[in-house]
């Protein structure tokens, strides 16, 4: 005759227990009294002791499961004997998960966990989703308590996460400890960049990054904004330099005759990004913008131009560039370029730009990869004047010329349109007479 | 194929090869003259055996003011010389145990790297996979007429001096040079010491440095500083003083005690490709060399020449060669000058603190106000100067003058190896009456 082994009721207001531990397996055999196996409650852990001696012919629960008491979880009896009868109807009990292989684990080397308060936050997140969020056991508790453990986050091997003395325990001798010095600079926002360099693996200033600074709102926009354009687009640059004399002699009169006429300061900037827009013009599919799978080539040319602030990078935008004389594009750009780096231009400005031009050729940089202003397809990078050697009838002159890098979105425009841009670019700064005549 | 050779069985050497040993490698050590290096045969060891007796001598001297009448004391400096040889033999033999204990193959000869994994030992070739380089220094020679004179002694030379010269010039006022001086002059030498810096001890805070000048001044010894050695003939030597003025002097011996240079040389260095300069071969924190599997550590590197930061030197590249990640730490190597009155250190000078413009806070005690201290040194002095962040108040350095001085500074090393604060500290219970209690009392003075 077999005999069933049951959870035993531990007390009024104990409802279920974890089985911690089996001391026997199935089919080993065993005297009255025997310890079967380990289970815990909220309070404390108990022994269950053999009812009767023979062989143990079956358990029905294994470590973690949360057993309701007075529940039959194992069967003693003779070599052959069915036992089936005895097995607990399965809405009877909530099974935990599959075991997690927590005991192989814990022979195997333990990695340091690094603690970052995010992965805190994240954990708790997670249990918090988890309906039957497995707590901390007391036993775990008084153990965090006598040795100043703090067990918020982790999670435990008991079912649901359930932290067990053995959790405290393997954390209270895995977690880094921080120095005296660490832990205050822990509480003033510092964190902790991964490297283990003081005695036994200790956390020291060493160990710690400063806090760092967030980034303003302006910062955060240019940063997203940037990203995105480098994950969300095939963007490729190609560079040319175009004789310059042209336009620098048109700047050189224009310096010499400012003073005398009512004219505007038209620099080598405003004239290039006068080329630029006239050659838009007849390369229509430059102006335009790529967005959802579809392309937008757009009529009006409002033509943006990156502009450095203290407050960051703006680009205002000038509409409908293409009705605008040199003259005009020139105050445009000015007073358009005075507003954001005073910090009151309109909002206005700043949106609906169909083509970025980006000029850094003033700080002497001669090459430089501009990223796309999205969702546009194109971006001019205009960079400084230099000599170049040109083989003439008379020899190697060394002739100015200003260099040009146009970023492209692939996806759009391939290389021979956007090429041919950029050579008709160059053709209207080399010949800028054409397009502005020298009447100014 | 062993799993560690390690060349040079000086304390960076041996104990990094007794440490590999213990954890179960196969570990050959080529040593081409003494088990121990320089530190066990012809530096610390030595020293402390000769200026034991010298401190003795003191203790007789000054004996009657606590009661004692000695008489007046005599020197055996044969008996001196013979007590060195007994120690340092002694020592040996223990090193030689442990060496042994741990299953250390000793190889004697030169040992010369042929590829990055094969040392050529009495052309016998051994392979390894990983190779430590723990071939030390050897005193500099600077460029100085006359300095291949035979008067002209170093370090180790002068240790095996049989008698106690009349006159002894010493060319630096380092940890060596102080260290001969104050013996040589209790010993009754007339010593006279040359230094090139306007202060002796340049290792140590310029404060606490000045103090020792000032006590070994008290007992006698000459100092001419922010002076320049020209020539040395047979009679003596001459210097440009600090007034600019060549002054010759006459001097039986001379010690050259001007710094140590590594010993690069023949070693193979170049046939593997090893990044070295003059000051030694480039390591990083875990004691890799430029070249994989080739380890180096101790003065060889440069970094800090002290034995016992070699040691750990040598122990952490171990640990790394075999899978323990370690990483070795210069802020709380302690330094100490064996003179009397001992000088300690560990952690950072004030000079330091003010070229790399981190904010202090500055205390200093004298060490009377500890009452074992002023017990045992009558009308001495000594000062405990502590520095802390001004922020954070962590110990940043602490600089002992005087008492044992070099077995209290271990302490000060764990409390900046712990980054602990002042706070921390106030609740460290140190034992009364020491002259450690003045440490205490120190850093529970700061606000």
């Amino acid at each position: 005759m077999a005999t069933p082994v049951i959870i035993p009721k531990l007390g009024n207001t104990v409802e279920s227990c974890i089985i911690s531990s089996w001391k026997k397996k199935e089919g080993e055999k065993i005297e009255k009294g025997d310890i079967l196996l380990e289970i815990e409650t909220d309070k404390t852990t108990f022994e269950v002791d053999a009812p009767d001696s023979g062989i143990l012919l079956g358990t029905f629960f294994t470590e973690g499961d949360i057993v309701p008491v007075l529940t039959n979880i194992a069967v003693i009896g003779s070599q052959g004997e069915d036992f089936e009868s005895y097995r607990p109807k399965s809405e009877e009990v909530k099974k935990t998960p599959p075991e997690q292989p927590v005991k192989e684990k814990d022979k195997e080397e333990i990695e340091i966990p690094v603690v970052e308060k995010e992965t805190v936050v994240d954990q708790q997140a997670v249990k918090e989703e988890d309906w039957t969020s497995g707590g901390i056991s007391p036993r775990a508790k008084q153990f965090a308590k006598t040795h100043s453990v703090k067990l918020d986050g982790i999670i435990g091997s008991g079912p649901h996460g359930r932290i067990l003395e053995r959790d405290a325990i393997k954390y209270f001798h895995t977690t880094p400890r921080f120095s005296s010095l660490a832990g205050k600079l822990l509480d003033e926002g510092w964190t902790h960049k991964g490297t283990y360099s003081g005695t036994g693996g200790m956390i020291i200033r060493e160990d710690l990054r400063q806090p760092g600074k967030r980034l303003s709102t302006i910062r955060s926009t240019i940063a997203k904004h940037m990203h995105s354009s480098l994950m969300e687009t095939a963007q490729y640059t190609i560079t040319v330099s175009a004789r310059a004399d042209a336009i620098l002699s048109l700047r050189k009169k224009i310096k010499s005759i400012i003073t005398e006429h009512s004219i505007p300061n038209i620099t080598i900037n405003d004239m290039v990004i006068y080329a630029v827009i006239c050659t838009l013009v007849s390369h229509p599919e430059l102006n335009a913008e790529f967005i959802g799978g579809k392309v937008y080539q757009y009529e009006d040319i409002n033509l943006a131009f990156a502009c450095d602030t203290s407050r960051g990078l703006m680009v205002p935008v000038v509409r409908s560039a293409q009705k605008l004389s040199l003259k005009e594009l020139s105050l445009a750009v000015e007073k358009l370029s005075n507003e954001a780096v005073s910090g009151n231009i309109a909002p206005d400005d700043l949106t609906g730009g169909t083509f970025t031009t980006t000029n850094i050729g003033g700080m002497g940089i001669e090459y430089f990869t501009p990223i796309l202003n999205t969702p546009q397809v194109a971006v001019l990078g205009i960079c400084n004047i230099d000599l170049k050697p040109v083989k003439t009838g008379e020899g190697v002159q060394f002739i100015e010329h200003i260099k040009l890098c146009l970023t492209v979105d692939h996806q759009v425009i391939d290389g021979a349109p956007a090429a041919r841009f950029l050579v008709a670019l160059k053709d209207n700064i080399e010949n800028f007479e054409n397009i502005a005549g020298l009447n100014i | 194929m062993y799993d560690l050779i390690v060349l040079g069985a000086g304390p960076g050497g041996y104990e990094a090869a007794a440490h590999a040993g213990e954890m179960g490698k196969k570990v050959a050590l080529i040593e081409k003259k003494h088990i121990g290096g320089i530190c066990l045969n012809s530096g610390c060891i030595p020293t402390k055996t000769l200026l034991h007796s010298a401190k003795i001598l003191q203790v007789l001297r000054e004996a009657e003011n606590y009661g004692i009448k000695a008489g007046k004391p005599d020197i055996d400096y044969g008996q001196i010389q013979k007590w060195k040889k007994e120690v340092v033999s002694l020592l040996t033999k223990g090193i030689e145990g442990k060496l042994k204990r741990s299953g250390v193959e000793t190889i004697w000869g030169e040992g010369h790297l042929i590829a990055k994994n094969t040392m050529t030992v009495n052309k016998k070739d051994y392979e390894a996979k990983n190779i430590l380089i723990a071939t030390g220094s050897r005193p500099a020679v600077p460029p100085i007429e006359g300095i291949d004179s035979p008067h002209v002694l170093d370090a180790t030379a002068i240790l095996e001096l049989n008698r106690i010269p009349k006159s002894l010039t010493i060319i630096g006022a380092g940890a060596i040079g102080l260290e001969f001086a104050y013996f040589f002059n209790e010993m009754g030498t007339e010593v006279k010491v040359i230094e090139m810096l306007p202060h002796i001890a340049y290792q140590m805070d310029t404060e606490i440095a000045s103090y020792l000048l000032k006590s070994l001044e008290k007992k006698g010894i000459d100092f001419a500083l922010s002076s320049i050695v020209t020539s040395i003939d047979k009679e003596g030597i001459s210097y440009k003083g600090e007034n600019g003025n060549i002054e010759a002097i006459q001097s039986e011996i001379i010690l050259n005690a001007t710094g140590r240079l590594p010993n690069l040389e023949n070693i193979g260095l170049d046939e593997i490709g090893m990044l070295y300069d003059t000051k030694g071969i480039k390591t990083d924190l875990q004691g890799k060399t430029s070249v994989p599997g080739v380890w180096a550590c101790g003065d060889v590197t440069g970094r800090c020449l002290l034995a016992h930061a070699a040691a750990r030197e040598g122990i952490v590249a171990v640990n790394n060669m075999f899978g323990k990640k370690d990483v070795m730490r210069y802020k709380a190597i302690p330094n100490v000058i064996y003179t009397h009155p001992e000088v300690a250190a560990a952690g950072m000078t004030e000079q330091m603190l003010q070229q790399e413009e981190i904010n202090y806070k500055k205390n200093i005690l004298p060490l009377n106000i500890s009452g074992r201290f002023v017990a045992e040194n009558e009308k001495k002095q000594g000062y405990v100067k502590v520095l802390t962040g001004s922020q954070y108040h962590e110990i940043l350095g602490v600089h002992i003058i005087g008492g044992v001085a070099s077995e209290m500074i271990y302490g000060i090393a764990a409390f900046i190896e712990m980054e602990m604060s002042v706070e921390d500290i106030k609740e460290i219970v140190f034992p009364h009456p020491t002259v450690s209690e003045a440490i205490k009392e120190v850093i529970c003075q700061i606000k």
